[in-house]
């Protein structure tokens, strides 16, 4: 059976790794190549790219970052972040990407999921998914949080999968950077809902916040920031916690 | 010694280069009806078994010569399904039939398996030395062949063959070239069945 999956998330602008609290108030973290190796030697499972300034000149930048990263590390590696045509997705992947996130765009133009899943397969493209709390229900948010629609996130996830999304990567908004555990609610419905593996993001903050997203939560893997980039833990640190509690891990 | 990856204008290649290019092998790309050229081959697969039948269908004599020539081979995912009589991924398609059995799609519901799973070593073989039993590899599949004659094996709804090979022939379902420091450690040992080869040839 599969292991859960451990993925150190590296949002870069600029050419430079950032971490933000609720998508903003951004600080500087460091090289994404260096982190990139230093993560792969703490044993992470793939690694996960934001680019979280997209604008042509910067996209660019983090294409030669994912192009040295694949020079040197050996394990998938997932970019997204303004990721708005087929041409796009040829980019990055010729780039040495192995998968593509698409959030945006997709909620805009459904039919760029359909597209780009029966071109590369759907195997390579992930739905990335914001949402929000809204009373009993959550609803889908674009352009980086900063935008509401009234689609219903849980419905969404559906329709991506139909679309042929692969892989979905949930963010939760209220809880991104917080560091107060992830929305294990909102996963798990999530979860339950589709046939297609849920990477759960937003708001670990201790190693039982993982624990509970991958066992309550139903996600097959856990994306992670914070708690790596402050060095709170190292990937090891939370895949030996798993393991002691009895969750299968490489 | 060179080896050789054979572009047939499918998916991402590049990181099998990557992968042998950081183990200091000498490799280049090639297309398919040059393959004689190289002491190796590297067959990389990713997409559907349908476009690589399509692609390849012309060659299909070329690469069974190499094939049975004695220089090693390494069909990776759809490479190591190609190697089978048949695929029934969307609809019925033909491969080279090197390997007898075919292709199915696996019985379990979430699919495509995405992700790293155990490997359980069934025989003894040059390219799993060093490799224990229990290792975790990167899979991204929906089919696989079957288990039968397998070097080794995974468990996803059913047992199914993660690494095939006879004589120099080899194939692995996963892909070693994502697979980290394990999936090295195996494109090493191809690298290293390739230089026996070069070297006994003097």
């Amino acid at each position: 059976m599969l292991a859960k999956r451990i993925i150190p998330c590296l949002d870069v602008d600029n050419g430079l790794v950032m971490k933000g609290i609720k998508f903003q108030k951004l600080e500087k973290i460091g090289d994404p190549v260096e982190l990139a190796d230093c993560y792969n030697k703490q044993n992470a499972d793939e690694l996960v790219f934001l680019d979280i300034g997209a604008s042509p000149n910067k996209r660019k930048t983090l294409l030669n970052v994912i192009n040295g990263v694949s020079k040197k590390v050996f394990i998938p590696l997932t970019v997204g972040g303004g990721i708005r045509s087929i041409k796009n997705v040829q980019a990055v992947l010729s780039n040495g990407a192995d998968k593509v996130s698409i959030n945006t765009a997709g909620v805009l133009y459904p039919q760029l999921i359909t597209r780009a899943s029966k071109k590369f397969g759907s195997q390579c493209i992930v739905c990335a998914i914001d949402a929000q709390r809204n009373g009993k229900s959550w609803i889908v948010l674009i352009n980086g949080g900063r935008d509401r629609t009234d689609i219903d996130a849980v419905q969404w996830a559906k329709d991506v999968e139909k679309c042929g999304a692969g892989e979905i990567l949930l963010t939760s908004w209220d809880a991104d950077g917080t560091r107060k555990g992830y929305d294990i609610e909102l996963t798990r419905k999530i979860a339950e809902s589709v046939n297609i593996p849920i990477i759960a993001s937003g708001g670990a903050g201790s190693l039982e916040d993982i624990l509970d997203v991958l066992t309550e939560g139903k996600a097959d893997a856990a994306l992670i920031a914070s708690l790596f980039h402050y060095g709170t833990y190292t990937v090891q640190n939370v895949k030996d916690f798993l393991k002691k509690n009895g969750v299968d891990v490489r | 010694m060179k080896i050789g990856i054979i572009n047939y204008g499918m998916g991402n290649i590049q990181s099998v280069y990557n992968a042998f290019n950081y183990l200091k092998v000498e490799v280049e790309f090639t297309k398919p009806e040059d393959i004689n050229n190289f002491d190796a081959v590297v067959l990389p697969g990713v997409g559907a078994f349908k476009d690589t039948a399509i692609l390849l269908k012309p060659y299909k004599k070329d690469i069974l010569g190499f094939l049975s020539s004695g220089k090693p081979f390494l069909g990776i995912c759809i490479g190591l399904q190609y190697l089978y009589e048949k695929s029934y991924e969307n609809g019925e398609w033909n491969g080279l039939g090197y390997f007898r059995g075919q292709v199915k799609k696996l019985p379990e519901k979430k699919l495509p398996q995405i992700g790293w799973n155990k490997i359980i070593i069934q025989r003894k073989n040059p390219l799993l030395r060093n490799i224990s039993s229990g290792s975790y590899v990167y899979y991204i599949n929906s089919y696989a062949a079957n288990k039968e004659k397998a070097l080794a094996t995974s468990l996803y709804g059913d047992e199914f063959a993660a690494v095939v090979g006879s004589g120099n022939v080899f194939g692995t379902q996963f892909h070693p070239e994502k697979s980290g420091e394990i999936g090295l450690k195996i494109l090493n040992n191809f690298v290293e069945v390739t230089r026996n080869v070069c070297n006994s040839k003097y």
